[in-house]
């Protein structure tokens, strides 16, 4: 029995004076190669549709991928599945971290980034994988982004000055208190996955900015170092490009940084109503 | 640039001189202006005839977009009763007591005008509550998600409540 | 710029350097020191879709949605007041607070929903048919026949 329990130390390569054998097997299994476990397969139900293919229309393409050899979140099965089992599935993605917003799509019904999205492990249920709603469709899981940049482009997005002959010169000087009112606006990375949740967004997306774009649209009217709050809000007075929205929420809901476009909106409206016209300034 | 390089080049031009800057910063603009890529946007993809993803068909259902889409029906559909109402009182003769002694006549028994009562209730009581709801979302009260969510459940709550009270009791 | 200088005399002995062949996104422009001030306009006319003078706007749209808001806060109060007291004036009142409250939600309803300028059009002449006669109606009710008050309190007697 001792002679045992000394052949056993010396494989698994542990020193120990005064063990019980139970306890040695136990640290040997921990160490010896792990018995095969059960493949647990999941199915991913993922939407397929290629441009070079004349006549293709959309459909739905369901791969088997066995969780034991892949990594937590749906970003990993994606990337498996292109490895190993279908090098055409075609998606976005890059950081893998959840803060460049390139893989974002429609899982399970929801707007998410893919590389945060842990895989539900329930085995019975298929991951049905879209790509994010009512927008264009380049191919398989990418969509065509340029409208979502060009409205991000219509409200200039950047620091305005009235005179900027000092462009440079001195730091722009923010309290505390000013700062503190950019903080769960300044954190979007313009996924998209808020916009493309909106139905408004899906019926008017050529004239309704979208959640994403107004969120920013405000970033900049609160900034205390900009200073053309008043020629941001005009911008907006038209029945489309802000009033569309309708407080359905489906955008706080979906935003994967946790961030709060529809509150944002809310202000937005709350300022137009309450802003007064100033003299408009010699130019 | 390469004509512009190769004329100054031959002109025998020092661009050292000081009285000449190259503005790489502020270069000639060769961009588009938003309202220019979204025209091509729209242009191209019809051009494609790209497929639009999925929507309505595929996007998980929540209580607060339920709630928002049953705001719009019970508020198109109260507005369209009392326009057929508005429309009757014009079209119809005869006055109003009379078609309810009409109403009356029909006797359909008590739980089936309960009932009546509950889906006349129901819609104005659930509109005028989530309409109270949208009213502090427009003083900018309410917004976080969970907030969102027991708001409302209460909505939901008060107007069961409330269109039985008012079927059964008054 | 020392560069530039380098290659440019390159140039003149018939020799093509490898910098023409870049694609720059952005040409690098040449200018006397006296034009100095253009290129922030030149940029500027990139990003200055709409005029920007906050005074021409009109604040048609926000003071709509305000309107819209205020509207719903009289309907609201109108409630209890129907209730308690159900006279001609309130019968009146709201006639006009519904009808126009069912014209502006109808509105929207329509704005997100119809596309097209003939169909727009379409829809909001409808509407507004609609909406006339429902004030016709509601007024021609009040006072031709019991009110809206009294009407509410028959239907729910029986």
């Amino acid at each position: 029995m001792s002679v045992v329990g000394l052949t056993s130390l010396s494989r698994c390569g542990v020193l120990a004076l005064r063990s019980p054998a139970g306890l040695v097997a136990v640290r040997c299994a921990q160490t010896a190669a792990a018995p095969a476990a059960q493949p647990r397969v999941k199915k991913f139900q993922i939407y397929r549709w290629d441009p070079d293919t004349p006549g293709d229309k959309p459909r739905m393409q369901t791969y088997d991928i066995d969780l034991n050899t892949c990594g937590p979140m749906v970003l990993d099965a994606l990337i498996k599945i292109k490895n190993e089992m279908d090098s055409t599935l075609t998606f976005r993605r890059s950081c893998r971290e959840g803060i460049c917003g390139s893989c974002a799509m429609n899982i399970n019904g929801g707007n998410t980034l893919a590389c945060l999205n842990k895989i539900d492990t329930n085995v019975g249920k298929p991951t049905k994988i879209y790509p994010l709603p009512h927008m264009y469709v380049v191919k398989d899981l990418v969509p065509d982004m340029s409208n979502f940049y060009a409205q991000y482009k219509s409200i200039e997005p950047y620091l305005k000055k009235k005179d900027d002959s000092n462009e440079g010169k001195v730091q722009y000087l923010q309290t505390v208190e000013d700062r503190q009112k950019l903080d769960g606006l300044y954190e979007c990375i313009l996924c998209a996955c808020c916009s493309t949740s909106c139905p408004s967004y899906w019926w008017n997306g050529d004239k309704y900015l979208g959640p994403a774009v107004l969120m920013q649209a405000y970033r900049w009217m609160i900034d205390s170092r900009d200073e053309f709050t008043e020629e941001r809000l005009a911008k907006l007075q038209d029945p489309f490009s802000l009033y569309r929205c309708h407080t359905i929420m489906n955008c706080t809901k979906s935003c994967p940084k946790g961030l709060n476009p529809g509150k944002a909106i809310a202000e937005i409206k709350k300022m137009m109503a309450t802003y007064k016209k100033k003299e408009v300034a010699a130019v | 640039m390469a004509l512009l390089l190769r004329t100054l080049a031959r002109q025998g031009v020092c661009l050292s001189r000081p009285h000449y800057s190259v503005f790489f910063r502020h270069a000639a603009p060769m961009g588009t202006t938003a309202k220019e890529e979204m025209n091509k946007f729209w242009a191209r993809n019809a051009k494609l005839s790209r497929p639009m993803s999925p929507h309505l068909t595929i996007y998980k259902w929540s209580v607060p977009m339920m709630m928002s889409i049953t705001f719009r029906g019970t508020g198109v559909g109260l507005s369209g009763a009392i326009s057929a109402f508005a429309l009757a009182a014009l079209v119809l003769p005869g006055n109003y007591p009379h078609y309810l002694d009409l109403i009356h006549s029909l006797s359909v028994g008590p739980y089936l005008i309960g009932l009546a009562k509950i889906g006349l209730a129901f819609p104005v009581s659930f509109h005028t509550f989530n309409g109270i709801r949208h009213l502090c979302w427009d003083l900018g009260k309410g917004f976080r998600l969970p907030e969102v969510y027991r708001t409302g459940y209460t909505v939901i709550g008060l107007s069961i409540i409330t269109s039985v009270a008012v079927a059964f009791f008054l | 710029m020392a560069a530039i200088v380098r290659l440019s005399s390159v140039c003149g002995r018939g020799v093509k350097p490898l910098f023409y062949q870049t694609t720059l996104l952005a040409r690098p422009l040449v200018v006397p020191h006296k034009y100095q001030e253009q290129p922030h306009q030149l940029t500027a006319r990139i990003h200055a879709s709409q005029a920007l003078h906050a005074g021409s706007a009109s604040k048609a749209a926000s003071l709509h949605w305000t309107g819209e808001r205020a509207l719903s806060v009289l309907l609201l109060a109108l409630g209890p007041v129907a209730y308690f007291h159900p006279v001609p004036i309130v019968d009146y009142s709201l006639a006009a607070t519904l009808t126009l409250h069912g014209h502006w939600g109808l509105g929207q309803v329509l704005t997100d929903y119809v596309h097209g300028d003939t169909k727009i059009k379409m829809a909001n002449a409808g509407l507004f048919l609609l909406s006339t006669v429902t004030f016709a109606g509601l007024c021609y009710f009040n006072y031709n026949d019991v009110g809206i008050c009294k009407a509410v309190a028959l239907l729910w007697s029986k």
